[in-house]
């Protein structure tokens, strides 16, 4: 396909506004359908920290002749300083705000792009991206390293544009197939996660009086019950007065996507809480938390994300749990649950020439250091 | 692709068998630095190449799963994500076909490709490949396969001179016996068999080969990882072999636009390959014909580093398709050349063609010296000087 048959166009706000319906059916028909790129996602998002953080909208949409969406380039433009003395323009792409003020955490970020032109249309979004020469340094937070942009970035480097590379996280995720009976999933998991994760109700049921439940509604004190149990366990709450905002205008989303609550409690008091969005054919284990000071026998973590896999064998829309990124206190108890691992990288593309100076010292010092 | 570009970017562990080897080191080099953690098998305790700062770990084994899941498992313990297998990048033909062998074992602790078992068979059985190429219609020189000391006079009169006598399949012992020779050339009938005798000691079957006429720079190969993407491919040349004619690459250089390179890929599509291989050619200079002289499959070539050079990193390509990364096929290979360094010196001396280095504008890339870490090439060297004074010490006595 030449080039002239795409036209590229910076989206602004009023109509970023407006093109909800566009925007996901774009979603639905690229590699990178995930809940955090549907624009209720994204939307919440600005609503909550364009404004706070004093970002600028850089939408860059990618149109055919006759005005079809083709493709996205989510992004938005920050201003702020490298080592708190270089002033640096950086280029993010909508749902995480990596080394500014923390957000919060959206992952598999990435270019939306048509099914159909998936290599083309990234390239001449590359393209229109570096063109422009307003910007220093672009931050691509977990990619997927299976995402054609991970690529395009990495070993098929796009040479045309020269900038300096560096990867600055990488973390795993595990993603548990839910297809098919419960049963044969089972016989495939190890003896004591089967125990400590599937089995151990009876057990719990047997001492107290026990009772699952999926919360729908009640937003707050749901999240109050997870702010309360991380504060015990790691000393911060997992929603802060921003994120509880953000979630709240999510949770009140009903058209795409279904968010809920599901609560293991005894004795009728909360011991364990997970938060979940269903989202296409994937349900999302959003947070996780857990009553650290209730009997020690029970792996409540474990008891809960145990129940959200039943559940999810149980949806006939459902065809996955996806327990995201990020591991344990100390272990990356999510390997337990034998589903497909995948891995993702945060990208940071530098090519502002003095701030690659600077970030090629750091690097080489760092390793010095090592 | 420039490897310095992507200075830690990957995760993940890789096992490479032959750590002792320029093929292993060298394969090695290929995906250093680039955020995996690259650990060495070896069978030998002394091997310059093991002292290479590419390597994060040795691992002492020899061809046998239990070691090698024992050190698998060890390498997962290690890892934060503890599922996660390390990939198998073999360079060694022995392991090959040990791992094709006892692939539904190794699998579970592995991550590797390899061909399916009788493609590897056919692939490394000079008289299975044969046999099927010419089935196939794909130009081989006239060979015969001998089992028995008896058929050798047979076979020494049945052909047309120069011929070529080779092991079937060639193994350490091999090696060490005929100081890494890999065949035998003849002008005409040879007068005293003994050698070809002496050879039966050293491997079961032996093949006789009509000589394709030609020199050093009329050998072609093609190097290939063949995964989701299809084939990724570089074609090269040599410029000199040690022994000359017969040899190991001492210098090669890239082949931007191969006659042959379509052929060869029919070739290795046709024998099913899939993850590492190559294959190399002879052209007759009387015809410009290519005959197929060598297949290898499911493992890195003696100069397989020539492809790093030129841009097209088959190393890491094999690396990232086991692990499931993703990346296109639009690679365009660049001229390069590459150099083993002892067998380039002594293929130039006896050549005396010193002038060739000077006349090429490519990039350059040795068997054993990288600008990261010179220590080792002169370690290399006084190794090798130390060798040879103890050689001529005894010799003396």
């Amino acid at each position: 396909m030449a080039n002239t048959l795409f036209i590229f166009k910076v989206i602004n706000f009023d109509e970023f506004i407006t093109m909800k319906r566009e925007w996901n059916t774009l979603l639905a028909n690229s590699d990178a359908n995930t809940l955090f790129l549907t624009w209720e996602w994204l939307n919440a998002w600005w609503a909550v920290w364009g404004d706070k953080l004093d970002l600028e909208l850089n939408i860059i949409g990618c149109y055919n002749q006759e005005g079809k969406l083709l493709g996205l380039a989510p992004m938005y433009r920050a201003y702020g300083k490298v080592f708190k003395c270089f002033n640096t323009v950086r280029l993010g792409i909508l749902g995480t705000s990596h080394k500014f003020e923390p957000t919060i955490r959206s992952e598999f970020q990435d270019f939306i792009v048509e099914k159909s032109e998936p290599i083309i249309i990234r390239k001449m979004m590359i393209d229109e991206i570096f063109k422009d020469n307003s910007w220093d340094e672009l931050i691509l937070s977990d990619v997927k390293n299976t995402s054609i942009t991970f690529a395009l970035f990495t070993i098929n480097k796009y040479e045309r544009w020269p900038f300096y590379l560096r990867v600055i996280n990488k973390d795993s995720g595990v993603k548990v197939n839910t297809k098919g009976q419960i049963k044969e999933y089972l016989v495939k998991l190890g003896k004591n996660i089967r125990s400590t994760a599937f089995n151990k109700n009876k057990i719990l049921n047997a001492q107290y009086c026990v009772m699952k439940e999926c919360v729908v509604d009640d937003f707050t004190t749901s999240v109050n019950i997870l702010n309360d149990f991380h504060l015990e366990r790691w000393g911060k709450l997992c929603f802060d007065r921003d994120s509880e905002k953000f979630h709240s205008l999510v949770f009140s989303e009903t058209e795409q996507f279904q968010s809920y609550f599901l609560k293991i409690k005894a004795n009728n008091e909360t011991i364990s809480i997970s938060y979940n969005i269903d989202y296409m054919e994937s349900c999302h284990n959003i947070q996780l938390g857990f009553d650290s000071s209730f009997d020690k026998k029970f792996a409540l973590g474990y008891m809960n994300l145990g129940e959200l896999i039943s559940d999810s064998f149980i949806k006939p829309k459902i065809l996955s749990c996806d327990m995201l990124l990020g591991s344990g206190q100390k272990t990356f108890y999510k390997e337990r649950f034998k589903g497909d691992l995948y891995n993702v990288s945060t990208l940071q593309l530098i090519r502002s020439p003095i701030l690659i100076y600077i970030f090629r010292l750091y690097d080489v010092f760092k390793r010095a250091i090592k | 692709m420039n490897s310095n570009s992507l200075k830690n970017v990957y995760s993940g562990s890789v096992v490479i068998n032959g750590a002792e080897t320029i093929t292993g080191f060298n394969a090695a080099r290929s995906i250093s630095g680039m955020g995996f953690k690259v650990y060495g098998l070896t069978s030998h305790y002394k091997s310059v190449y093991l002292k290479a700062n590419v390597w994060d770990k040795i691992y002492r084994s020899g061809y046998c799963c239990t070691e090698m899941i024992a050190i698998a498992k060890n390498i997962m313990q290690h890892q934060d994500v503890r599922t996660q297998k390390p990939a198998l990048m073999l360079c060694q033909d022995e392991m090959v076909l040990f791992v094709s062998k006892h692939r539904a074992k190794l699998e579970a602790y592995f991550s590797f490709i390899l061909p399916s078992d009788s493609s590897v068979q056919l692939m490394m059985d000079k008289t299975k490949f044969h046999a099927w190429a010419i089935c196939k219609g794909f130009n081989v020189p006239r060979s015969i396969v001998i089992t028995e000391e008896n058929e050798i006079k047979i076979a020494l009169e049945t052909l047309n001179y120069p011929i070529v006598i080779k092991p079937l399949t060639r193994d350490d012992n091999w090696n060490k016996h005929f100081n890494n020779s890999k065949l035998f050339k003849f002008e005409s009938i040879p007068s005293n068999v003994a050698l070809i005798e002496e050879a039966f000691n050293y491997t079961e079957k032996l093949i006789f080969q009509e000589w394709i006429p030609g020199n050093d720079r009329d050998v072609f190969f093609l190097l290939t990882m063949s995964g989701k993407k299809g084939f990724i491919s570089m074609s090269g040349r040599k410029i000199h072999q040690w022994p000359i004619l017969t040899g190991s690459t001492a210098m090669c250089v890239s082949e931007l636009e191969a006659e042959f390179e379509n052929e060869a890929e029919d070739i290795l599509k046709e024998a099913s390959l899939v993850g590492l291989g190559s294959i190399e050619f002879k052209r007759d200079i009387r015809t410009n014909k290519y005959y197929i002289t060598e297949p290898t499959v499911g493992r890195h070539d003696y100069q397989s580093f020539i492809a790093t050079t030129a841009g097209v990193n088959l190393s890491l390509l094999y690396v990232l398709e086991c692990m499931g990364y993703c990346y296109l096929n639009d690679f365009k290979p660049k001229k390069a050349c590459w150099i083993d360094e002892l067998n380039f010196i002594r293929a130039t001396v006896k050549k005396k063609e010193f002038s060739l280095l000077f006349d090429m504008k490519v990039k350059f890339s040795y068997a054993t010296f990288t600008f990261k870490e010179p220590k080792l090439f002169l370690v290399y060297w006084a190794d090798f000087v130390l060798k040879k004074l103890r050689n001529l010490i005894r010799n003396i006595k």
